[in-house]
Parts: C-alpha cells; sequence; structure tokens
C-alpha cells in the first residue's frame, strides 16, 4: 500500500505542468540569452575580473624584499 | 642570502580571496538569499524565462569565480616550491581578506554604481545596501593590508617553517 502510494505521488508529481515548463521555454530562455545582448553582457560579466587580474598581475612580481 | 621574494604568495592568496568572496557573493546573495542575479536590474527575475536568462549569467559568472579560485590554487602550489618565498600565515590570511574585499569592491564599483547591473538588494534602500557592501569591502581590505603589513616579518621558507 504504500509502494503504490510513493508511485501515485509520484505520476502525480510528473504529469504536474511544472515538469513541462523547462521544454516549453527553452526556445524562449535560448533566444534571452543568445540575443544582440550577449557579447555586451558577456562583457559585463568578465570586467570586474579583468580589473581584479590588472592589480593581482603586478603584486606577483612586487614584494621583493632584502 | 638570496632576496626573499613575498609577490608569488601575495598574488596567490590575493586571488583565492577574489574567488572565494565572489563565492560568498554568488552563493547568498545570488542563490541562498536571492537578492538579486547578474542582471537582475535590466532584466528582473519576475518570469520564469527571465530567471532562467539570470541563471545562465550566474552560472558564467561562478565559472568565472572558480576559475580565478583555481588560479590561486595553482600559484599557491608553484609558491610552495620555492624555497625564496617566505611562507608567512599572516600574510596568506590578510591576502584572503584583501582579495575578499578587492572583489568587493571592484565588483561593487563597476556592477552597482557605474552600470547599475544589479544592486545588493533591490528596493527603497538599495542606495544603502550597495554602500555598505563597498564599506564592507574597505573594511576587508584594511584588515587584509594589516596583515599582510604584520606578514612582513616572516622571512621562513615553507620548508623550513613546518614544525620537524
Amino acid at each position: 500500500m504504500r509502494r503504490f502510494n510513493a508511485l501515485t505521488f509520484q505520476t502525480a508529481l510528473l504529469a504536474s505542468s511544472a515538469v513541462f515548463a523547462c521544454e516549453t521555454c527553452r526556445p524562449a530562455v535560448e533566444a534571452g540569452i543568445f540575443n544582440e545582448h550577449f557579447w555586451g553582457r558577456l562583457a559585463i560579466t568578465l570586467l570586474p575580473f579583468g580589473v581584479v587580474l590588472c592589480v593581482v598581475a603586478p603584486l606577483h612580481f612586487l614584494g621583493r624584499e632584502r | 642570502m638570496s632576496p626573499m621574494h613575498r609577490g608569488p604568495l601575495l598574488s596567490a592568496g590575493v586571488m583565492l580571496g577574489v574567488g572565494l568572496g565572489g563565492f560568498v557573493d554568488g552563493i547568498l546573495l545570488h542563490q541562498l538569499l536571492q537578492w538579486h542575479n547578474m542582471l537582475s536590474s535590466h532584466l528582473p527575475p519576475d518570469t520564469l524565462v527571465n530567471a532562467k536568462v539570470n541563471m545562465f549569467w550566474d552560472g558564467l559568472f561562478h565559472a568565472f569565480t572558480w576559475l580565478m579560485t583555481f588560479s590561486g590554487l595553482v600559484l599557491l602550489w608553484r609558491a610552495g616550491l620555492r624555497t625564496d618565498v617566505p611562507w608567512s600565515t599572516r600574510t596568506f590570511a590578510g591576502c584572503l581578506l584583501g582579495g575578499w574585499g578587492l572583489f568587493n569592491v571592484v565588483e561593487g564599483l563597476i556592477d552597482h554604481q557605474l552600470l547599475g547591473v544589479h544592486h545588493v538588494r533591490t528596493g527603497p534602500s538599495q542606495t544603502a545596501w550597495d554602500v555598505g557592501f563597498l564599506l564592507f569591502g574597505l573594511a576587508l581590505l584594511l584588515a587584509g593590508g594589516a596583515l599582510i603589513r604584520a606578514g612582513r616579518e616572516d622571512v621562513t621558507p615553507r620548508g623550513a617553517a613546518a614544525p620537524p
């Protein structure tokens, strides 16, 4: 009985609309990522890391003592 | 006696601090608290599609953060192999704090203030949260700097620093 209940619950979950949400929205998500803003957004995401690297690189060669 | 070079330990620690600080931002503020996402000011995550597009850019942010952390590990390993790099806990801990602070200041200035792609916590008090984030970063930089300065006294390289 317990096994039956678990199976019923699992089936009900899999039949729910939320499970299929990804399938229906995937083209819209891909269109939202790979559009005319892609390269600009990539640059925005990368920019802080580039600035940090510009600070860290000289540090590597500095700090020479004695 | 050959000259000592603190640079390799400094760069390794700062890279690791930046990476770990980036993970604090991504895991705590993006995922657990869900206060913001990478592009949440341009693309509010109020629909499933917008949330998933933000998730993609959060993923890229985490990928770059992972690369910084990995690079820090490589630099630390290489520094540990050198006999001219003083192995200082104070220097390393200071660099970790300083790196975290550097991440907060750079990311806060560029993403929050300059570009406005997201704010720490969007809402009527967003400026206060953004300024608080920057001040926290500055405090970390100061604390890290103090530890790094204290670590100048440590001059023993790695092999000799370990207890027998």
